[in-house]
């Protein structure tokens, strides 16, 4: 019998597919909700640093699989609704509420969404 | 004051309105399970810009309260060492003889917002290491060694008599 596993084999693999699918949903689950204590140190560090524009306080960052585990290939805000059934029009809404007296902004690149923070 | 409470009056209207939405949230969630992994249910406000605001000055002002301790400390009047060094004195010249301490305890979070232990405030705070100070003490006293040991919270200076 010979057979060879190569690197794609494994990551291709259904099994890690879905390991690495439920970990980024715990991911993006805290992304969601994120704490005070979390939040308190980059806002230090905006304040400190001179409480710059688009300063980002809470970022989800997540590397993409090549495909899902229902086989469909995504960026990563089609990812992020995979994952949780939300777009960031929620986030946006749920970060508004969170940080209601907060002038904020978000920053979307392709592997990362972040709440960032402004000047009031 | 009158900017914070116009905040804080902000915040419970945020507060209030999000609750009622949140009902509506609750009776889709009834609808669709997969939703519900991901509620938003019960996340009022968790930072305002005025908490952070006094959160921030209270570290701020208790690093420069730090700062002056610690710059009073590294420069004791002649009139006190003298008093510590007699009784050292006294007793015979026990060594190594505790004449100096402060405890210092760090806030929870830096200005910069870096959390940081006794010994890594101090050097935040001061640009210096513990040691770096032993020799500013044996400047004060020619011919004595001077070593420091420190705990959680505590920094302890004491003298040698060679």
């Amino acid at each position: 019998m010979s057979y060879t596993i190569t690197l794609n084999d494994l990551v291709n693999n259904s099994n890690v597919v879905a390991v690495k699918e439920s970990g980024d949903r715990a991911s993006a689950r805290l992304f969601l909700n994120p704490s005070r204590d979390e939040v308190l140190k980059p806002l230090h560090q905006w304040i400190s640093s001179g409480s710059h524009e688009n300063y980002p306080i809470h970022t989800l960052q997540l590397a993409l699989p090549s495909t899902c585990s229902d086989s469909v290939q995504r960026n990563f805000p089609e990812y992020f609704t995979f994952l949780t059934n939300y777009g960031y029009e929620h986030v946006e809404s749920t970060m508004t509420v969170k940080f209601s007296t907060f002038n904020l902004s978000y920053l979307s690149t392709i592997s990362s969404f972040s709440v960032c923070v402004n000047p009031n | 004051m009158a900017g914070n409470l116009n905040e804080s009056m902000q915040a419970m209207r945020s507060t209030s309105l999000f609750y009622a939405n949140s009902t509506m949230v609750g009776q889709r969630l009834m609808a669709n399970t997969t939703i519900s992994r991901f509620s938003t249910i019960m996340n009022p406000v968790i930072l305002t810009v005025g908490e952070l605001s006094t959160i921030y000055s209270i570290n701020f002002l208790k690093e420069s309260q730090d700062r002056a301790i610690i710059n009073s400390f590294y420069a004791p009047t002649k009139e006190s060492l003298t008093e510590t060094l007699s009784t050292w004195a006294s007793l015979g010249f026990p060594n190594p003889y505790p004449f100096c301490k402060f405890t210092m305890n760090p806030p929870e979070l830096c200005s910069d917002g870096v959390k940081r232990d006794f010994f890594h405030y101090f050097r935040y705070l001061t640009g210096k290491k513990f040691e770096d100070y032993n020799a500013t003490f044996e400047a004060l006293m020619p011919g004595f060694v001077v070593i420091h040991h420190h705990t959680e919270n505590t920094l302890t200076y004491f003298v040698i008599k060679p």
